[in-house]
């Protein structure tokens, strides 16, 4: 590469570009910080393994806290968590995103087999797969406001929590399919399967929502508030917490399992 | 390599006006596109901007607007009906950047499952190949009866943007932007998988489907045969481009999470394969025999 003038005009083709860049990137930042969407992406195989499996299986599961590196910047050190690649506990964006999109195009694919497909059926399973999960945050927040519980939970960390469920739906219709012969998620299996997805993911999700919604009762806490919340308080945080866990959940599992055509029409019976 | 001419007076300004040419003749060697210079100097960063910019300076020797003049055409009627061009020309398919060696390499390694895959097999992403192989699969669906090329374009663009989207959150930050400074943004969103380079590996593993929907002209996919056909198909797909995604994007452990997504991208595109083939009017007959509605 001899030639000056070429290089030249490559370098100012160069800085042009990584000037374009830069400019989209700043841009993309005010909407979406993208550094932290990276964090909950980095995952491995074994923590995907591991946290199906501890979705469908946490009866047995011991410490359900977060690891926390803590890291120094500018003189104050605070705790930062560890990544999901390092801590089964910590929520991750793949496995509820995956699990959407596989509900979305499996339910799809339920309605093909039973020749009730029309196209707009992806945007109206899509819709309201995202509007049970816009409703349980919703639901979240305003009690966390209602409440007076001052977590400073990132909203990624709730829509995770939120997004486990679907493993659970996609697992019922799937079986129920299987057992069912194409009649719809009713009969014995869906019921049962359905139950236990149910009590999996509502103790799951009373384990770990309970660092995000209950108060830090330990005494070395190092959060800067020392506030001392009465019994009334605390009891009505664990009421809710529960109400969440069970009542809640079985009301969105319920609407996302739900057939689209009643099984009177499918089996030809009137 | 050509020389260009400088203006004699070099102002304090830089110059921003282009240079005259008055280049001399001289034979073309085959590192005369900045692009091949730098792919063989094994730049992997800058790929992406030299694909733009470097063919278009090795277009630039003799376009000074004065035919016939110096160093350029030859005139006469039967030069004007001849292929040759001015002096110094690189070739057409290098002057594009079409790389038949590469993508030959690509294919053979996509091909094979049992290849290795190379960390810069993606350094020069090139759309031909992908193209190709989305067309033919396209003409091959269209040979067996079914016209589906809105469907192709459309699955096509939303899923390679989607795909994009998802792997490059995945990837790790490139090293360079790790050890730059913590007060400035890392480059987190391009990383070294653009939307090009992901784009490129997708087009090349569909071939496997490409030969699927080439066996589906004549024999009808419906059957228990064209299902393990087609999932056999997509399968390979998404072995090779699991392993071609973890290798550009420099992930570890990574492999069945990224293998998940393409395995249901290239599935809708193997639906599209089963449902065109001669026999598709077989499902709709047992599905209207089956019940009556």
């Amino acid at each position: 590469m001899a030639d000056p003038t070429a290089q030249m005009g490559l370098h100012m083709g160069k800085s042009a570009f990584d000037a374009g860049q830069q400019y989209l990137e700043s841009n993309m930042n005010r909407w979406v910080n993208v550094a932290s969407l990276k964090h909950y992406f980095n995952v491995s195989n074994s923590y995907v393994v591991s946290k199906l499996r501890l979705v469908l299986f946490p009866w047995w599961h011991r410490p359900w806290s977060r690891t926390q590196h803590l890291s120094h910047n500018g003189g104050q050190d605070f705790g930062v968590y560890a990544p999901p690649r390092e801590d089964i506990n910590s929520p991750d964006m793949y496995i509820p995103l995956m699990a959407l999109v596989t509900y979305i195009l499996f339910s799809t694919l339920l309605a093909g087999l039973r020749r009730t497909f029309h196209p707009e059926l992806f945007g109206l399973t899509a819709t309201t797969a995202l509007v049970v999960v816009f409703l349980e945050i919703a639901i979240i927040r305003l009690a966390m406001y209602l409440l007076s519980i001052n977590n400073e939970s990132q909203l990624l960390d709730l829509v995770a929590y939120s997004g486990y469920k679907f493993v659970g739906v996609i697992l019922t219709l799937l079986l129920s399919e299987i057992a069912n012969r194409g009649g719809g998620s009713g009969g014995w299996v869906g019921w049962g399967v359905f139950i236990y997805t149910f009590a999996a993911n509502g103790f799951f999700l009373l384990r770990s929502l309970k660092y995000v919604l209950l108060p830090d009762t330990s005494p070395n806490t190092n959060s800067g508030q020392a506030y001392t919340a009465s019994r009334s308080h605390r009891q009505r945080r664990t009421q809710f917490l529960f109400i969440y866990s069970f009542p809640l959940q079985f009301l969105f599992m319920w609407i996302l399992t739900r057939d689209s055509v009643p099984t009177a029409v499918l089996t030809g019976s009137k | 390599m050509a020389q260009y001419g400088y203006p004699p007076q070099q102002q304090a300004t830089p110059n921003l006006q282009f240079y005259q040419s008055s280049y001399s003749q001289q034979p073309v060697s085959g590192h005369s596109t900045p692009f091949q210079a730098y792919n063989n100097a094994g730049a992997s960063s800058s790929g992406y901007a030299n694909t733009g910019f470097g063919g278009g300076f090795g277009a630039q020797p003799g376009v000074s607007g004065r035919m016939g003049d110096q160093g350029g055409l030859r005139t006469g009627w039967l030069a004007a009906f001849g292929t040759e061009g001015y002096d110094g020309e690189p070739p057409l398919l290098e002057e594009l950047g079409v790389n038949f060696g590469h993508i030959k390499m690509k294919t053979l390694s996509v091909l094979n499952p049992l290849a290795r895959m190379d960390q810069h097999i993606m350094d020069d992403a090139d759309l031909a190949g992908p193209v190709l192989f989305f067309l033919l699969f396209g003409f091959f669906l269209l040979f067996s009866g079914k016209v589906h090329f809105g469907y192709i374009y459309g699955l096509g663009a939303l899923g390679s943007l989607s795909l994009w989207g998802v792997f490059s959150l995945m990837a790790p930050p490139t090293v360079s932007d790790a050890s730059s400074t913590q007060h400035e943004h890392p480059s987190n969103l391009l990383s070294t998988l653009t939307f090009g380079r992901s784009t490129s590996v997708l087009g090349y593993c569909i071939l496997p489907l490409v030969f699927t929907s080439l066996v589906g002209i004549a024999v009808p996919m419906d059957t228990f045969f064209g299902y393990i056909i087609t999932s056999l198909a997509i399968s390979w797909c998404t072995y090779s481009s699991s392993a071609m995604f973890c290798a550009v994007g420099r992930m570890s452990q990574m492999r069945v999470l990224v293998a998940y997504p393409l395995a249901l991208f290239y599935g809708l595109f193997g639906i599209m394969a089963i449902f065109s083939s001669r026999g598709s009017g077989v499902l709709e007959a047992k599905a209207t025999a089956g019940h009556p509605i």
